[in-house]
């Protein structure tokens, strides 16, 4: 994240978005780019994003693959969720192979070490591996979108 | 770096054997030759044709700390660019962002795996697979307009050992300039060798749709550059198909 917004900014335009009841809003401010969308069933869930470089790798990538995400986060307290996010800019592959099963699905329990996702990046396979021991509560990407660094990929909730 | 290279008659894929040995603790430097791979793979699923005896399919284990790594399947290339070059003369060129090729044709390519655990980087795996000493006839016959072998190109035999050991010096080299930091000669490097120029009209092929636009090299962290009327425009994952 640059100097030009910090967390309290962030927070400031998460509350203009409540008081002005939107359900996204877009700022992009020399270099930086941000993204806030909520679903009206819950809370907002903000998405910051170093801004792309070009459109292959752009921020139009779909944040969630399910519309229900901050529903979730309703249900879910924040602090209990555990975000894995992407290391890397690259294309997300829920799957190993073209035709073969995702690795991961909702609500399946996931074990340390387990993986859970391919973030591929000039040919290079990534495999994100789970780092807490927990259930998979959301999948933000959709399989074969661009993602940024930074962007978050599964919510999970760690086992007490 | 240390190497300690396991030696084998045949498997499924070098990389596969090294994930294995990676999941047992394997340390950096552990290097997997075989002669033979019986499902050698390419990127995305596909296969990569690995004739027993014929090339030369190696695995090397690397531990990086920076996480950073994009820049590893392009310093990979370059490690083989020189080996090819000390060991026959042989001068490939490297169509971004892993195919080594010598007369337009795929002499090998690379296929770099990592792990990572949560953002923090685990393992990096540089697979490479060498087409050494095919004669045409080797090939698949859909395989025959696209590729070729070192012992093809230079009319000759080639010393397969001398090439391994020129190929470990490679990357060792090229990866104690990543682990520096010396990112700016990586991309010089890479696009000194590139098998395209800049301002080379090329059709780029996305995962959405191909795109037209001229060469514009590489950046800072691999990602390739291409210019179309839109502007300037950055890949991290594409293939170059062919020169317009």
């Amino acid at each position: 994240m640059t100097s030009k917004i910090d967390y309290d900014e962030i927070n400031r335009l998460i509350k203009l978005l409540e008081d002005k009841n939107l359900t996204e809003f877009e700022l992009e401010v020399e270099g930086f780019k941000i993204r806030i969308a909520r679903n009206t069933r819950g809370a907002a869930s903000p998405a910051p994003q170093p801004a792309p470089t070009s459109s292959n790798s752009s921020a139009t990538a779909s944040e969630s693959a399910n519309p229900g995400a901050a529903g979730l986060e309703a249900q879910v307290s924040q602090g209990q969720l555990h975000f894995v996010t992407s290391p890397m800019v690259g294309t997300f592959y829920r799957t190993p192979a073209p035709n073969a099963p995702p690795f991961v699905e909702i609500d399946e329990p996931v074990k340390k070490k387990q993986t859970l996702c391919i973030i591929e990046a000039m040919k290079l396979m990534n495999e994100i591996e789970c780092d807490v021991d927990g259930t998979i509560k959301e999948i933000f990407i959709e399989n074969g979108k661009p993602v940024e660094f930074g962007q978050k990929l599964f919510a999970i909730l760690p086992n007490a | 770096m240390k190497f300690e290279i396991r030696r084998l008659t045949t498997c499924s894929s070098t990389n596969d054997v090294a994930k294995e040995l990676v999941r047992q603790g394997a340390p950096e430097g552990t290097v997997v030759v075989s002669e033979e791979q019986t499902a050698g793979r390419g990127t995305k699923g596909r296969t990569w044709h690995s004739a027993c005896g014929k090339g030369l399919y190696v695995s090397l284990v690397l531990r990086p700390e920076t996480p950073e790594i994009t820049l590893l399947p392009l310093a990979a290339g370059l490690a083989v660019q020189e080996a090819l070059e000390k060991t026959e003369s042989l001068s490939a060129r490297l169509r971004w962002p892993n195919d080594i090729v010598w007369g337009g044709k795929k002499l090998g390519g690379i296929l770099c795996e990592s792990g990572f655990l949560g953002n923090r980087s685990d393992y990096v795996i540089l697979g490479i697979g060498l087409n050494v000493s095919h004669e045409e006839g080797d090939f698949p016959e859909d395989l025959r307009s696209i590729a070729v072998s070192m012992r093809m190109a230079i009319r000759g035999e080639v010393d397969v050992e001398s090439l391994l050991r020129h190929l470990l010096r490679g990357v060792e080299r090229w990866y104690e300039i990543f682990t520096r930091g010396e990112c700016g000669r990586i991309k010089s490097a890479f696009e000194r060798h590139s098998a395209f120029r800049k301002g080379d009209p090329v059709i780029v092929m996305t995962n959405d749709k191909p795109v037209q636009g001229v060469y514009q090299g590489i950046d800072i962290s691999g990602g390739l550059l291409i210019e179309d009327n839109t502007g300037l425009r950055r890949f991290t994952s594409a293939e170059i198909m062919n020169v317009i």
